[in-house]
């Protein structure tokens, strides 16, 4: 081996070993995000109740995710619609709230929860919302992720 | 005449130590046992304040698992304490009274795992920086010094080895 071969030799392994070293020093950029998902009774996507009569319960389970690279404090709002009631991506809905669930989850950890819903007045074409809601550290508060979902019922009196 | 008055004075006083009485009675809360919403929302603040410090934590590079479990045991706390205040009351202070010290005692933990969080990440930039360091001295070194260290190297491996020649 002569001299050349044997400079970039040391300079290629020299240039490994430093790199392999500063790896962990680089902050990784990853994709944040958060998930939510309703299930039905069985815990699965199906078997969703379409009619129940007022004040009768009915088992539901919620599932969210945490992606976000550090622990969430969420909350869960469940809150009573209708067709007209306005809700998506930016606003949440302005109706009254059924149920609140809540629970820390840890990065890269889900929580799958029953609920046990029931509804107090009967109405066809019932919206149940959905809504995930997050704790915003600097401002103090619960801020709503933009994520959300619902099922239609037709409660009967 | 004066027997009178003093038995009108005493009735007097009598009425209005009864309605004293009722007034302080009719004042003091109903079932000064129930669950308030001060209660309530103190024990939310201290959960709510112990996430932030957890996520500071986090952010600091501790691993906050352990206290997210207690607050989450706070929260469950809380919740049972919010469903079983109308049958409850007692339960539900106690269950507020328990969330809130349960909280306020991962805000206390969450400063040790922060500072640990800080000295494992101090640490592992020394390591990486001492690697490199390493690394640029040891090749500088065998840049400079290879040569001869390569030939002595040589030399002792192959002290005792006797080179014949192939035609022998």
């Amino acid at each position: 081996m002569n001299k050349q071969t044997a400079t970039i030799l040391l300079a290629s392994i020299t240039i490994l070993i430093v790199a392999a070293a500063l790896t962990p020093l680089i902050p990784v950029r990853q994709l944040k995000y958060s998930e939510l998902g309703i299930l039905g009774p069985d815990g699965t996507a199906k078997g969703y109740p379409t009619s129940v009569a007022v004040n009768q319960s009915f088992l539901l389970y919620g599932f969210v995710g945490n992606h976000e690279g550090i622990a969430e404090n969420y909350q869960l709002l469940v809150k009573l619609g209708n067709q007209t009631t306005v809700v998506n991506n930016a606003t949440y809905a302005n109706a009254p709230v059924l149920a609140t669930f809540w629970r820390i989850v840890g990065e890269n950890q889900t929580w799958t929860f029953p609920m046990n819903l029931s509804v107090n007045q009967a109405g066809n074409n019932t919206r149940i919302i959905f809504e995930l809601w997050s704790y915003n550290v600097p401002a103090s508060n619960f801020e709503y992720t933009g994520l959300w979902d619902y099922i239609w019922l037709n409660v009967t009196a | 005449m004066s027997g009178s008055r003093l038995s009108l004075s005493a009735l007097g006083r009598c009425f209005i130590t009864i309605t004293l009485l009722v007034l302080v009675i009719s004042t003091t809360p109903i079932g000064s046992h129930e669950a308030t919403g001060g209660q309530l929302e103190t024990a939310n603040n201290a959960v709510n304040s112990a996430f932030s410090a957890i996520y500071y934590a986090e952010q600091d590079g501790g691993d906050a698992s352990a206290l997210v479990e207690k607050l989450n045991t706070a929260i469950l706390l809380i919740q049972r304490a919010v469903a079983e205040n109308a049958t409850d009351p007692n339960a539900a202070t106690a269950d507020l009274s328990n969330a809130t010290t349960i909280a306020q005692r991962v805000s206390q933990n969450s400063s040790s795992v922060s500072t640990s969080g800080l000295m494992a990440r101090q640490l592992s930039l020394y390591e990486s920086l001492g690697t490199v360091a390493a690394a640029l001295g040891l090749a500088a070194l065998a840049y400079l010094r290879g040569d001869r260290v390569y030939r002595r190297l040589w030399l002792y491996v192959y002290r005792n080895h006797v080179v014949k020649k192939s035609d022998e």
